[in-house]
């Protein structure tokens, strides 16, 4: 197995693969990136956290951004949402600059971040209602959405009436109400335990599907990333830069068998280079200090 | 050893038993009672007699007068002297050579029975002095004609009057010129405890006759003007202060903490002058609110005003400020503005605690009752407080303080229940209550809903292609 990956080179598509992202590339940007900087000021100087970051996003592309902690990450997809602003460059949406938060844009947080006093209906009709539609008609949008996330039955439930899952499904729907033009997800599913997780990531697959969305996934786990993704935005840490943008070569639609076949693998084999490049190195063993002698047959 | 952790009663942080914690909170209550009582009922107090029957002997040195308290050493010496001067008399009796005496002397001795006679309503107030109806009143009791429904008349007593009366009928119309009998002294046992230590008893039926009161109390002295009304009345100014006080804090203190704790602006503007102004003391503006609101309600207000709004900002400030941050910027992201984020995020998401603020703030309003109500003309339950208090009368001074204590105890009970009918998304267990009303607004909802679909059947679907995952 090791040695057909390495052999494998995960730029290799599938003509199945190559023919549908020849068909991406030909759709129009949806998101562009242009020499997105930002520093903070510290106590001890300037900090860099972003340089120089130029990509694009294409209709209906689902592109997901890694990167080790501290990378930026956080603060990329908070200046396309609006809610921070970048110190140079510019964001556009569908080639027009953004200024601030806006429907457009509708964003997902790693937080659990529903109005508590809202039932989850209420929750999604926020938006709408925000927008300045009347109480019937964001209700019946609301219904529709709550439905295609499949929580019909809860929708009279507060917020802490749902398991963490239910909460970010909810959250999701409340974003895709005002039908943004592209879906910013920030570690949604960060806080879930693995299998709701992996439960999560097919539900997003499939209302992605659904509808006509884009989105921009951040997340630090590298099998969501592959799993989810179209293309994968590899960011370097201090300053934040792109470090390479990589196009999954894994058929869709995907299942999580997927995760042992060799294109997965040796995809996931590059992000691991990309991100922890010295991983091995002496700096991350800790010294040996043996303190028992029972059980020496541990290894 | 077997693990007994279920039957602990210490635990760092670990919760009692349903059982053990209502045991504890009854005794939480009961204790300090039961140290009051023990002060109280415990013999640590001398017992003292007080006088109500009075008679005068040559074998003392002093004249004892009716409501005199005399230790129990005192009392027997007078006892026994009163006693020795009858002995003498009805020697003298027997002898055939009774003591001569004037009627001066004898209207002096039955005057004795007045104190007793005015209690049990023998005679009217103002014929004290009246020598022919108190020699009337004795007749009558040696006869067996009245009752004594407040002060009873001791059997050796009795013996006495109707040796007297003998002697009076015999005599009739004149005064008899033979010494009469005294009346033994009279009196009442008290526990002499200190004048502010009034048992538990003692305040619970002082307390209950007034609240009863609905008129005002006929006292002695009802010139004063603590007499002049009842103790619901004062109750009621009390609640009308205290209530206005905290309505005025309140409607001022939560909009500015409000704008205060959103927006930067304002609480640079405000919080740095209010955080100074708290600390000086409310009661030392009182001559400032009786010289600009007068003497009546206006200054008490304000002064339970001035008491709690300074805090009541600062506190509502903090409770803006402490809504988490991602909940404005979700709402930037669906498209809120300015405005929207204020009505539509940040004041329904402070209501809980901005309710529970509140309730701190109705809180500190009772404290500066007292105060407020001693400025000006005194009102209110303060005014028993210190017109009584002034008079030692403490068993009307506790149950006032009392009462203070309960409504501010049960008003935030209340309150505190309420919250979870009014916050049902803060609770994961709605209250029985809470529950209740649910299930009603969702009856009355889903009616609602019902009525609405009839007229409008079918909702507007604007969405094409939306399918369940």
């Amino acid at each position: 197995m090791i040695a057909t990956l390495s052999d494998l080179d995960y730029r290799r598509q599938a003509p199945v693969v190559q023919e549908r992202f020849d068909r991406l590339k030909q759709r129009p940007h949806v998101l562009d990136v242009v020499g997105l900087s930002k520093s903070f000021d510290a106590a001890h100087g300037p900090v860099v956290a972003l340089e120089n970051i130029n990509f694009s996003v294409h209709r209906r592309e689902f592109l997901c951004v890694i990167g080790q902690s501290g990378c930026g990450k956080s603060t990329l997809i908070r200046i396309l949402a609006g809610l921070e602003t970048p110190s140079h460059g510019q964001v556009l949406v569908d080639g027009l600059p953004v200024s601030g938060p806006g429907r457009d844009r509708g964003m997902v947080f790693q937080g659990y971040t529903l109005f508590p006093w809202l039932t989850v209906k209420q929750n999604v009709m926020f938006g709408p209602q925000m927008a300045g539609k009347s109480g019937s008609i964001s209700e019946g949008e609301a219904r529709q959405w709550i439905a295609l996330v499949g929580l019909d039955k809860f929708e009279n439930n507060y917020p802490h009436q749902l398991s963490g899952g239910m909460k970010q499904r909810v959250a999701i729907a409340r974003a895709l109400a005002n039908e943004p033009r592209i879906l910013l997800m920030d570690e949604p599913f960060g806080a879930l335990d693995a299998q709701t997780r992996a439960q999560m990531q097919n539900y997003l697959l499939q209302i992605w599907k659904n509808i006509d969305i884009t989105i921009l996934f951040i997340t630090h786990d590298l099998d969501e990333a592959i799993f989810l993704a179209d293309r994968i935005l590899v960011l370097d840490a201090r300053p934040g830069r792109v470090k390479e943008v990589i196009e999954v070569p894994v058929p869709r639609p995907r299942s999580m068998e997927q995760f042992v076949e060799p294109e997965f693998l040796a995809t996931k084999q590059r992000m691991q280079e990309l991100i922890h490049p010295r991983s091995d190195s002496t700096q991350h063993q800790l010294p040996v200090l043996r303190m028992t002698r029972a059980g020496d047959d541990v290894e | 050893m077997p693990q007994t952790a279920h039957s602990r009663w210490f635990g760092v942080r670990k919760d009692l038993s349903k059982g053990r914690a209502a045991a504890l909170m009854a005794a939480s209550f009961l204790l300090p009672l039961g140290a009051w009582a023990i002060a109280a009922y415990g013999p640590f107090w001398e017992v003292a007699y007080q006088v109500s029957l009075s008679a005068e002997s040559p074998h003392l040195q002093v004249v004892h007068v009716p409501g005199e308290k005399l230790t129990a050493d005192s009392w027997q010496e007078f006892v026994s002297a009163v006693q020795s001067d009858n002995a003498a008399i009805i020697e003298a009796q027997s002898k055939g050579t009774p003591n001569e005496s004037s009627a001066r002397q004898n209207k002096k001795v039955l005057r004795q029975i007045v104190p007793a006679a005015l209690a049990n309503g023998w005679i009217e107030k103002g014929h004290e002095t009246d020598d022919e109806a108190i020699r009337n009143v004795w007749q009558q009791l040696a006869a067996g004609e009245l009752t004594s429904p407040v002060m009873e008349i001791s059997d050796d007593n009795l013996a006495v009057i109707k040796s007297n009366a003998a002697v009076l009928s015999a005599a009739k119309p004149d005064w008899p010129t033979v010494s009469l009998l005294k009346l033994l002294p009279q009196a009442e046992t008290k526990v002499s405890r200190p004048v502010y230590l009034i048992p538990p008893h003692e305040v619970a039926l002082a307390g209950w006759k007034s609240l009863q009161a609905v008129a005002p109390e006929p006292n002695s002295d009802s010139s004063d003007a603590s007499d002049r009304k009842t103790l619901l009345q004062r109750y009621g100014e009390s609640l009308r202060t205290i209530f206005l006080g905290f309505l005025l804090g309140a409607m001022v203190a939560v909009p500015l903490g409000i704008l205060a704790g959103t927006y930067d602006f304002f609480s640079k503007l405000f919080e740095p002058f209010i955080d100074f102004f708290r600390y000086m003391p409310a009661p030392a503006f009182g001559v400032v609110l009786m010289a600009i609101f007068g003497l009546e309600l206006g200054p008490k207000i304000m002064l339970v005003f001035l008491g709690t709004f300074p805090h009541a900002v600062l506190m509502v400030a903090n409770t803006t400020r402490q809504l988490e941050k991602p909940l404005l910027e979700a709402a930037q992201t669906l498209g809120a503005n300015q405005r929207q984020l204020v009505t539509r995020v940040v004041i329904p998401g402070i209501m809980p605690n901005l309710y529970n603020d509140l309730r701190i703030l109705l809180g500190w309003a009772w404290t500066w009752l007292v105060i407020a109500e001693l400025m000006g003309f005194k009102s209110g339950l303060t005014e028993i407080i210190d017109t009584r208090g002034r008079r030692f009368q403490f068993e009307h001074v506790y149950p006032a303080i009392l009462l203070i204590g309960i409504s501010g105890f049960i008003t935030d009970q209340i309150l505190s229940s309420l919250s979870r009918v009014f916050f049902p998304w803060t609770h994961s267990s709605p209250s029985m209550v809470g529950r209740f009303i649910g299930r009603v607004t969702q009856a009355v909802r889903g009616a609602i809903d019902a009525f609405t679909a009839d007229r409008e059947p079918s909702l507007p679907r604007s969405k094409t292609s939306k399918s369940l995952p």
